[in-house]
């Protein structure tokens, strides 16, 4: 069995004070009317009643846009900067969030070719995340299994009960953050380990769940020359902001700038969403039209990378059915065929 | 029956009337959304289809949006700042007027959407609604009369805008991702190949080099300046709520006073020149 310990809100406002020294500590803050991981140095500033932050860890640990390197353009010497930087704590990750960093990993790093950028920032980064206690209606990590308590990523998950955090560690990094740090967290008694098991519970059920996506995906599998996608698309104006926003879309276009003879090649987000995605030197574009990106997106999502890399690249955060322009909602669409 | 449901009704027995007379082969209004809160766009085509027509404060899209690129005659539910658009579209050569039946409705004004993944509903007026010049669309085949008067009083209006600081823009600028969600849901950003967003020339880059999100914002908000019918879908749209339509409203003002040019008003006769345009915001 995994261990459990327990620590109170005194001990998390101690911790915070001592890691804000030592590392960048991230929090959950709002910002305007947007959200997200910031730099926080106590514990209050920690905005971890919000329901999730618009902008998941991903925007720390895979950066919208990026150098990779840079050369002259006259001796065409490249050079890179060294990836280096301080340790980061991400404290307040929601279950579906620290399941899309794990999600991150396996595509990124857990293949053939390795990342180099992202593998140095997860190296040192540590993923602490907090159980949900409440709940909007577009969030559905019950359904993808991310959720609500424990997701399947992160290194150390807490679970709130009034002044009390029940505490688990996920990965052998967490356990030894949380053995290194043994002043203030304490391991739990049988008593607590059965007060941990109700609130659990309690948290589970108080989640409604609506989507089987098993029987889903299965249906989906046929359901490529299906007429619908048609009519599903069709209110789509190709925002592409489902992605950007989703924590585990990874794609990413390559350019270069130049300034005189110093040219440096950067890479930035992209969607397979945007029209200009998939063309080709020539004007070839595989899916010149709005349904056929849709298609892909959820194709990719639920097909595609589940069968390369064995984790299902949704995680039911639901920040795609949030903020989709046109309400197009993965779920009714995933149920489109159930 | 309450007005919602009166109007619901008229928007469902006008696309009944449309569609099985073959009149139009598509129909754009509204259903329910997936939650509480939300109305989304919807194209019915077929008449057993109209029954999932509806009108509420949750109508937020500009369905002009879908016009350009559509086959057949379509049918088009529009409030009043979508009508402007509209005739903006229609002046400008996008939307050919005989290929469109316009049922135009009376509007009260819609509520402001939930902040950005917060689900939490405002139960607020939406902030371009304060700044309405028009709520029931001048052009119309089809009225919906709804008896709803605009939204808010123009006297009483909160929020009309005024120039901020430089300071101020750019930090709203700052919390930008550039996502195009704001050129996306646009009836006005018609073009298939957007200059902000081209990687040939690079007007902006995906940098972020200093001044960069400024550059991006200024540059769309001189494209709109005369063209914009305020109706707030960009700013509806942004996840991070940049208040777009009150710079388009203050580049549109500029335009109005200095070449009596807005939106809509020189539908059938000459446009304004962007140069016009860019001369007039610098005066």
């Amino acid at each position: 069995m995994q261990k459990l310990y327990i620590v109170n809100v005194e001990g998390l406002r101690d911790l915070f004070n001592l890691l804000a020294k030592e590392k960048d500590l991230y929090a959950p803050v709002a910002i305007g009317k947007s959200s997200e991981f910031s730099k926080v140095s106590s514990f209050d500033d920690a905005r971890i009643d919000l329901v999730n932050v618009l902008r998941s860890p991903k925007f720390q640990l895979l950066p919208k846009t990026e150098e990779m390197f840079s050369y002259d353009l006259k001796s065409g010497e490249p050079s890179t900067k060294p990836s280096s930087g301080r340790e980061m704590v991400f404290f307040g990750v929601r279950p579906c969030d620290a399941s899309a960093i794990r999600v991150l990993d396996t595509v990124l790093l857990g293949g053939r070719f390795i990342d180099p950028p992202y593998s140095s920032r997860r190296q040192r980064s540590l993923i602490m995340s907090v159980a949900c206690e409440k709940f909007a209606p577009y969030c559905f990590c019950k359904d993808m299994g991310t959720g609500p308590v424990e997701g399947l990523g992160g290194d150390i998950s807490l679970t709130g009960d009034a002044d009390v955090y029940y505490v688990k560690p996920s990965s052998p990094q967490g356990s030894r953050f949380i053995d290194l740090h043994n002043d203030v967290f304490r391991p739990a008694s049988k008593g607590d380990s059965d007060s941990y098991n109700r609130r659990r519970s309690a948290i589970e059920g108080s989640m409604g769940s609506s989507l089987n996506i098993k029987s889903s995906t299965e249906k989906l599998k046929g359901a490529y020359d299906d007429p619908l996608w048609s009519r599903l698309s069709e209110t789509c104006t190709g925002c592409a902001m489902c992605s950007f926003f989703c924590p585990t879309c990874y794609c990413f276009d390559v350019f270069d700038y130049t300034e005189g003879s110093h040219c440096t090649r950067f890479r930035g987000w992209d969607s397979c969403s945007s029209c200009d995605f998939s063309r080709m030197a020539g004007g070839i574009d595989p899916r010149p039209v709005g349904e056929k990106r849709f298609r892909h997106r959820i194709f990719h999502k639920s097909l595609y990378v589940p069968e390369t890399f064995g984790v299902s690249a949704c995680v039911g955060c639901g920040r795609c059915v949030s903020l989709c322009p046109a309400n197009i909602d993965v779920r009714e669409v995933l149920s489109s065929w159930a | 029956m309450s007005v919602g449901a009166r109007t619901e009704e008229r928007i469902r027995s006008i696309a009944k009337e449309l569609l099985s007379r073959r009149e139009v082969d598509c129909f754009i209004g509204f259903q329910a959304g997936s939650m509480e809160g939300v109305s989304r766009p919807y194209f019915a085509r077929d008449e057993s289809e109209v029954h999932r027509l509806v009108w509420n404060r949750y109508c937020r899209n500009n369905l002009t949006r879908y016009l350009s690129g559509m086959k057949g005659k379509v049918g088009v539910l529009v409030k009043g700042c979508d009508g402007l658009a509209l005739m903006q579209l229609i002046a400008e050569n996008q939307v050919k007027r005989a290929s469109i039946h316009v049922v135009a409705v009376e509007c009260g004004g819609i509520e402001a959407p939930a902040v950005p993944y917060s689900g939490e509903p405002t139960h607020a007026l939406a902030e371009h609604c304060k700044r309405c010049r028009a709520n029931t669309s001048q052009l119309y085949d089809t009225l919906v009369e709804t008896g709803e008067g605009m939204a808010i009083k123009q006297a009483d209006a909160g929020g009309m805008g005024s120039w901020a600081s430089p300071d101020e823009w750019l930090a709203e600028f700052q919390t930008c991702t550039r996502c195009l969600a704001c050129i996306r849901s646009c009836p006005i950003c018609y073009c298939t190949e957007c200059a902000l967003n081209g990687s040939k020339p690079w007007l902006v880059s995906k940098l972020e080099l200093q001044g960069e999100l400024a550059t991006f914002h200024l540059v769309r908000a001189l494209h709109m300046a005369g063209r914009c019918s305020e109706c707030g879908a960009c700013e509806m749209a942004c996840p991070a709520r940049i208040p777009l339509t009150r710079l388009y409203h203050l580049v549109n003002k500029k335009v109005e006073s200095e070449l009596g040019y807005s939106p809509g008003s020189r539908f059938g006769s000459e446009l304004v020149g962007v140069t016009e345009v860019a001369e007039a915001i610098h005066r």
